[in-house]
């Protein structure tokens, strides 16, 4: 990742009508990268996503692909292929004939279309599918079929638009795992767009939280998860316990401070950005407290308390 | 006649877009309606055209001779002919027409404005069809809106005749006339397209023109297929129409079936015209439909 | 009016009236007729004496009236014209009028009420009629010009002429032009000269017409200058401020259709109504209404006569000089022929 940055997202600005969609966003992303927008439902991910592509235009800002601008170049001449969220394939042509859609318009020779198609499918593994009408298909194969039909082209950039959501849990899971074995095949940059930051931290290597047309924390998953820089992304990801403090003892090593009804915890300096004085909000990550004999507890990392009731 | 047969042949081929029927009872009344008002006279009508008629008499043998008449004699087959190829040009300055009409509605008209402007383009049906023939008998006419002009403007001197009275007004005045019908079913093709696929088309290199034929165009074909047969079919067996701006050259098959149920006292040869422009209409059709199956098949 | 709608649309918006308005008040004699005979003024004495009009039952052609009698419509009085009536009489819907309980039987029409005496017995009582003469619009087309119907063939007037959409009218044009003016003693030969005679005239049309109203139009809107037609039109027409021409006397001549009631057998109605309506009509008040208000003739020729020629001259049905093809019945496989030619022609053949 010490290249240039595939995309560069400067300052891109857009709203409809009064409702800013997408305000200020500045956003690198290297080639190869995971890279994925995740945030509530009318944040401006797909938005964003959908100025990757070319199907809306930003108001302001520039965006750039492999070091061109991409401002005033339309979608089919763009270095970017997209996996739509209900998939998007075509219900009139075979599967096959889907995946050779894109090689088509580019008008590729007949004879390295066959081969292409052949081996996209044998990639998402519907080696043999070609000939069948998507209608045939079920949903997870649907699924591939668009992946095969955007990668087949050899996009710099695959973009992804919460391919997962129309999944039932355990083909979302399969899914996950196969696109992030299949991205690591292909070395292509994937940008991928979700609510769910469950499956954000599965399969990025970096994540962008987004809020209300704005980003809120750019990390990789670890990061994010350890170490989010505000209530709101700590809030999102995962479930987290908030606790009101206020800070007492400040060493180069970490920091004390008084948790109301817990007592004195001490929290190691990585971790613990506030100063001497502030009033702190604490987050603890319920999988990371352990219930403890009596007795049995380390002076300045424990707390007494009582267990009220039990769930499996 | 004609077009009950031949609409009946429609019901059948779309059947397969009707869900199973949650049960019998439901459909048996107007399933004993159309047995009764289409099935039965088109039996009788079948029948018919295997006898004979001697002035006031039928004669009840079986005969084939109608049959000869009808696709041998000069006179038939040049109505017939005719009545095709009036029907063809209508049909597609019809379709050609609905298409760009039902897209701009689909596609560039928002969604809270798109049933106002449905209905406008209806508000040709609140007129009577005969207004809407004399209409363009107005606007045609020696002395009509398109001469006037034409003489105000000092282009021509003499009112031309060669726009009224001919086969021309004839495919002119039914594609006005049937333009809505073929608006809707296309309007309805295109606005079940998920939109996503337009886009897909698009990001995977595809620019306006190629998306229209690859995927709009195939995707509307249901719409496209319905609006032709919707005008075609009835227009073959049209006979106000030509009566009153077709002029001498402007007859068609209908008007002769017309001649021989009445004033000829023919009526078996009236039955087996009908039945054979049925027969030639449904063969079109059919062969129409499968042509059109083949077309959407075919990779792109 | 009466002819005017006798083809075509205003047939089928006839048909729809006549489906839903009639049978349902009035009194008991039905009436199968032409769209608009219900004019009172055509039989004030039935009126008077029974206080209801007849329940009218309307048609827009001939053929549809026959075919619905022959499908059991029950009616007691119809009204077809001369051409239909042996038709009907074949097809034995018809039955003999009882002609000593009609009033003014020795004042009708001589000539029209023995062409349909069949067997000593008559089948029809006339009561209206009109002439079919060269119509012609003076601002563009010099009397002199109309004066045989020749022009019908001049290809100066290519696409200004207008023929009406009915076999009998175009074929007594036919005969006429090529000499015959007595139609029931046409030979093979003479009916195949007047069939070349109208393809000729074929090439000139430019529309046949169907009623009175499209022929005005077409007359006063300029689409055609020359049409041979009923004299209702010019009658009308002038009504209306047009100046119109029409010729009566061109040297080949012109030609009398006519109408009349006829009694169907098995009416579901009283026959002295029946009658009771006959002898209204045949009223000399009845003849002096149709002349003056709708432009026919009348059944009853004493009464027209008392009108005067100045009147009648003036409506078209005075009387000329040049030969008259009178409309009467001809021999059926005569009709069937000249039916079946006039399509092939009308379509180009």
């Amino acid at each position: 990742m010490n290249n240039d940055p595939i995309i560069r997202i400067n300052r891109v600005r857009k709203s409809f009508g009064p409702v800013c969609a997408v305000s200020e966003v500045t956003l690198d992303i290297a080639p190869g990268e995971f890279f994925t927008l995740v945030g509530p439902s009318g944040c401006g991910k797909t938005t964003l996503l959908r100025m990757l592509a070319g199907f809306e235009t930003p108001d302001g800002g520039s965006i750039r692909i492999d070091g061109t601008s991409m401002i005033g170049v339309p979608a089919n001449k763009r270095p970017t292929n997209m996996v739509f969220q209900n998939y998007a394939v075509f219900p009139h042509m075979s599967v096959a004939d889907n995946i050779a859609y894109g090689l088509r318009a580019a008008r590729v020779a007949k004879g390295e279309i066959i081969g292409r198609v052949e081996e996209a499918l044998a990639m998402v593994g519907l080696a043999g599918y070609g000939a069948r009408s998507p209608a045939a298909l079920s949903g997870g194969q649907r699924q591939r079929v668009a992946l095969a039909r955007a990668l087949v082209l050899r996009p710099k950039v695959l973009l992804l638009d919460e391919p997962m959501s129309a999944l039932d849990k355990k083909l979302r899971e399969q899914m996950q795992v196969e696109l992030r074995t299949l991205q690591r095949t292909v070395g292509v940059t994937f940008v991928l767009v979700t609510h769910d930051q469950e499956e954000a931290l599965i399969l990025s290597d970096r994540i962008a939280v987004m809020f209300e047309g704005r980003i809120a924390q750019v990390a990789t998953p670890h990061d994010l998860y350890q170490r989010p820089q505000s209530r709101e992304v700590a809030d999102f990801i995962g479930v987290m316990n908030f606790l009101s403090a206020h800070a007492t003892v400040s060493t180069p090593d970490g920091m004390t401070v008084e948790i109301e009804g817990l007592g004195q915890v001490t929290i190691p300096r990585s971790q613990a950005p506030a100063n001497l004085g502030d009033d702190p909000v604490v987050g603890i990550r319920p999988e990371m407290l352990t219930i403890l004999q009596d007795g049995t507890h380390a002076a300045g990392r424990s707390a007494r308390g009582s267990l009220v009731d039990l769930q499996y | 006649m004609v077009q009950a047969g031949l609409f009946h042949m429609i019901l059948r081929s779309c059947r397969r877009a009707v869900a199973p029927s949650p049960g019998l009872v439901l459909i048996s009344p107007p399933f004993l309606y159309a047995l009764i008002l289409l099935a039965a006279p088109i039996v009788g009508v079948v029948m018919l055209s295997f006898w004979s008629q001697d002035f006031l008499e039928i004669q009840r043998d079986f005969t084939f001779a109608n049959y000869q008449t009808a696709w041998t004699e000069r006179v038939y087959q040049v109505l017939m002919l005719r009545s095709i190829k009036v029907a063809l040009l209508v049909t597609v300055a019809t379709v050609l027409l609905a298409f760009p009409m039902a897209y701009f509605l689909s596609f560039h008209i928002p969604k809270r404005r798109k049933q106002l402007w449905l209905f406008l383009i209806t508000i040709p049906f609140w007129t009577s069809y005969l207004v809407r023939i004399f209409l363009w008998k107005v606007i045609l006419g020696y002395n009509g809106v398109i001469n006037g002009t034409l003489t105000t403007l000092g282009i021509i001197d003499e009112p031309l005749r060669f726009i009224l009275y001919n086969q021309a007004a004839v495919v002119m005045t039914l594609s006005h006339a049937w333009a809505p019908f073929a608006v809707l079913p296309i309007y309805v093709a295109l606005e079940k397209i998920d939109r996503s696929l337009l886009e897909a088309s698009v990001d995977l290199g595809d620019g306006p023109l190629r998306r229209f034929f690859r995927i709009t165009l195939p995707l509307a074909m249901p719409g496209v297929v319905a609006a032709v047969l919707i005008v075609f079919i009835p227009t073959v067996g049209d006979y106000i129409t030509p009566n009153l701006v077709g002029g001498p050259n402007g007859l068609m098959i209908a008007n002769m079936i017309e001649v021989q149920f009445k004033k000829a006292n023919n009526d078996p040869l009236g039955a087996a015209l009908a039945l054979s422009a049925m027969a030639l209409v449904g063969t079109m059709a059919l062969l129409f439909i499968w042509a059109t199956r083949k077309y959407l098949r075919s990779p792109s | 009016m009466q002819r005017m709608i006798r083809n075509g649309l205003a047939g089928i918006a006839a048909v729809i009236i006549g489906s839903t308005a009639g049978l349902a008040e009035g009194s008991d004699l039905v009436v199968l007729d032409w769209s608009g005979f219900d004019d009172e003024g055509f039989y004030q004495g039935y009126l008077e004496k029974h206080g209801t009009p007849p329940s009218y039952s309307f048609f827009g052609e001939e053929e549809e009236a026959f075919k619905k009698l022959r499908a059991g419509f029950a009616a007691d009085v119809a009204h077809p014209c001369s051409q239909s009536i042996s038709k009907w009489h074949e097809a034995g819907l018809l039955e003999p009028l009882q002609i000593d309980r009609i009033e003014r039987w020795d004042d009708v029409n001589a000539n029209m009420k023995e062409a349909f005496n069949f067997d000593g017995n008559y089948y029809m009582l006339p009561v209206d009629w009109g002439t079919t003469a060269i119509a012609y619009m003076p601002d563009r087309i010099q009397a002199e010009d109309v004066e045989t119907l020749q022009i019908f063939l001049d290809p100066d007037y290519a696409q200004q002429i207008s023929l009406p959409d009915n076999v009998d009218d175009v074929y007594a044009l036919a005969f006429l032009a090529t000499g015959v003016s007595d139609w029931t003693t046409a030979s093979e030969d003479d009916f195949a000269r007047a069939s070349a005679w109208l393809r000729d005239a074929h090439r000139n049309v430019r529309t046949y017409w169907r009623d009175g109203a499209e022929l005005s139009q077409l007359l006063a809107s300029g689409e055609v200058s020359i049409a041979w037609a009923w004299n209702e039109t010019p009658t009308t027409m002038r009504l209306d401020g047009v100046n119109v021409g029409y010729n009566r006397s061109p040297v080949e001549g012109s030609s009398t259709w006519f109408c009349g009631y006829v009694d169907l057998a098995g009416g579901p109605g009283d026959e002295s109504l029946v009658y009771d309506f006959f002898n209204a009509w045949l009223e000399a008040r009845s003849a002096e209404y149709i002349v003056n208000e709708w432009g026919y003739g009348h059944g009853n020729q004493a009464a027209v006569d008392a009108l005067g020629s100045d009147v009648l001259d003036a409506a078209g049905l005075g009387a000329v000089s040049v030969p008259i093809l009178f409309q009467s019945p001809m021999d059926n496989s005569l009709r069937e022929k000249m039916i079946a030619e006039f399509e092939l022609i009308k379509t180009g053949f």
